[in-house]
């Protein structure tokens, strides 16, 4: 009878425990994320998307179809709705793929609802075409290490205001997502124009000093109570020192203005993806 | 109970475990918390196709096996996904003089990560089986080709 090795193995095993630091951190994120980040509702109004995409899946950008609404007229919201126009779903062993295209229907400027339309559809095939190529890759090169994946881009209505609706269009990698980040497009419902970060400020106003300085406080504040939810500039990995002008952002329930980090910009992957409401006190004598 | 209410009173009692079997991919601590971390995102976001919530464990820990190889992938720690060379039986690798971190850098993932869910997690075959997405036949002959590996004497393996 030879069990003692398993015996030992065992206590050793046990002996191991999760830093108290990302222990509370976790707990903090799943009593607190919000609830509407897990599921899917469908709902009206203008449009404002966030895409979280993965690593290996590369940012794709504002078309210049949809840019040019940018500057598209104001009218009257008529009833706006989002509808899974597409569902996509394929599996291969232990690689999964689940993609749920939205469409916008009902905006009042019907170019620009099929530049936006055009623009998910887009999203959605740039997803599978990547996934078909990181399964190619995964077959070629990694074979022998029985690979579990599962891409899933599916979207969620994240803000619906008689202002705002938040249309959040996102992808998880079942299988880690280092390197995930955000694209938001926000349009204004009353004028139906999607909205740029620098076009919520007056002309030539250096908007980015004053959120750069409350979001350091912020960072400050969060790190006495995480001291590891950000980077501090060890290990060589910078600390955060500016937004950018088009820093991701979108428009919460209550008109404010969230501004957007990917994972792993600011901060360790266990911080998610960091974001700033930043205080209209800061941001009215701006605009 | 929601599956969300129900999901945190299980990592309330599972962090640590869930910590240690992720540990055992990424042999980093701090990988591991990433790891976990991500795994519970995903989690938190796949929660509404959970179907059976007594396979909750089994279910979260498939994630975290998921989650672990990609970000090793990501990390190019391939030293430790890189299949081992595996001494075959009756040669004359002794493991049982070796820590559990020892063990674990040794030993092949197929025939280590059955044995943790085993042995140190208590898992049933079944439950192992859905975790490694294996049938219960090759769980099976992998713990028990594990057990002769480590040259342990078991009454009851399963």
């Amino acid at each position: 009878m030879n069990k003692e090795p398993l015996q030992r193995w065992r206590k050793e095993y046990e002996q191991i425990h999760m830093s108290e630091t990302a222990h509370h951190h976790i707990m903090q994120h799943v009593r607190h994320a919000p609830m509407q980040m897990f599921s899917r509702i469908a709902s009206t109004a203008a449009v404002c998307v966030l895409l979280f995409a993965g690593l290996t899946f590369g940012a794709v950008n504002l078309s210049p179809t949809l840019a040019q609404h940018l500057a598209s007229n104001p009218s009257l919201a008529p009833l706006v709705n989002i509808i899974t126009f597409n569902r996509y779903q394929t599996s291969d062993g232990n690689m999964e793929l689940d993609v749920q295209t939205p469409h916008i229907t009902g905006l009042s400027d019907p170019s620009l609802e099929a530049a936006l339309n055009e623009e998910f559809d887009t999203l959605a095939s740039s997803v599978i075409t990547a996934f078909q190529n990181d399964l190619q890759d995964l077959r070629d090169n990694a074979s022998q290490l029985d690979p579990h994946i599962s891409v899933l881009f599916d979207y969620t209505v994240l803000t619906n205001t008689p202002a705002y609706l938040s249309l959040d269009i996102y992808q998880v990698n079942t299988a880690g997502s280092a390197g995930a980040w955000h694209h938001y497009y926000t349009v204004d419902k009353n004028t139906q124009q999607l909205v740029t970060l620098s076009s919520l400020f007056r002309d030539g106003v250096d908007y980015i000093t004053p959120i750069n300085n409350y979001i350091q406080q912020e960072i400050q504040r969060r790190l006495e109570e995480d001291p590891s939810a950000y980077w501090n500039g060890d290990n060589n990995i910078p600390a955060f020192s500016s937004i950018r002008a088009d820093q991701p952002f979108y428009m919460d329930t209550s008109g404010h203005l969230v501004i957007c980090f990917e994972q792993y910009e600011i901060g360790p992957g266990s911080t998610g993806n960091p974001v700033f409401t930043i205080p209209s006190s800061i941001l009215a004598p701006l605009q | 109970m929601t599956k969300r209410k129900m999901f945190e009173q299980f990592l309330e009692e599972n962090l640590d475990h869930a910590y240690r079997f992720a540990y055992t991919y990424t042999h980093d601590t701090a990988l591991a918390e990433d790891v976990v971390g991500d795994s519970v995102i995903k989690a938190l976001r796949a929660l509404h196709t959970l179907r059976d919530e007594s396979a909750l464990k089994s279910w979260f820990f498939r994630i975290i096996i998921n989650t672990a190889y990609t970000r090793l992938k990501q990390e190019q720690r391939t030293v430790s996904l890189e299949a081992l060379s595996l001494p075959e039986e009756g040669q004359e690798d002794d493991y049982s003089d070796l820590s559990f971190f020892q063990m674990i850098e040794k030993l092949d993932p197929h025939y280590r990560t059955i044995l943790v869910l085993r042995f140190f997690e208590d898992m049933k075959l079944e439950e192992i089986a859905y975790v490694l997405d294996e049938n219960l036949s090759t769980v099976k002959t992998r713990l028990y080709k594990a057990i002769r590996l480590l040259k342990l004497e078991m009454e009851d393996q399963a």
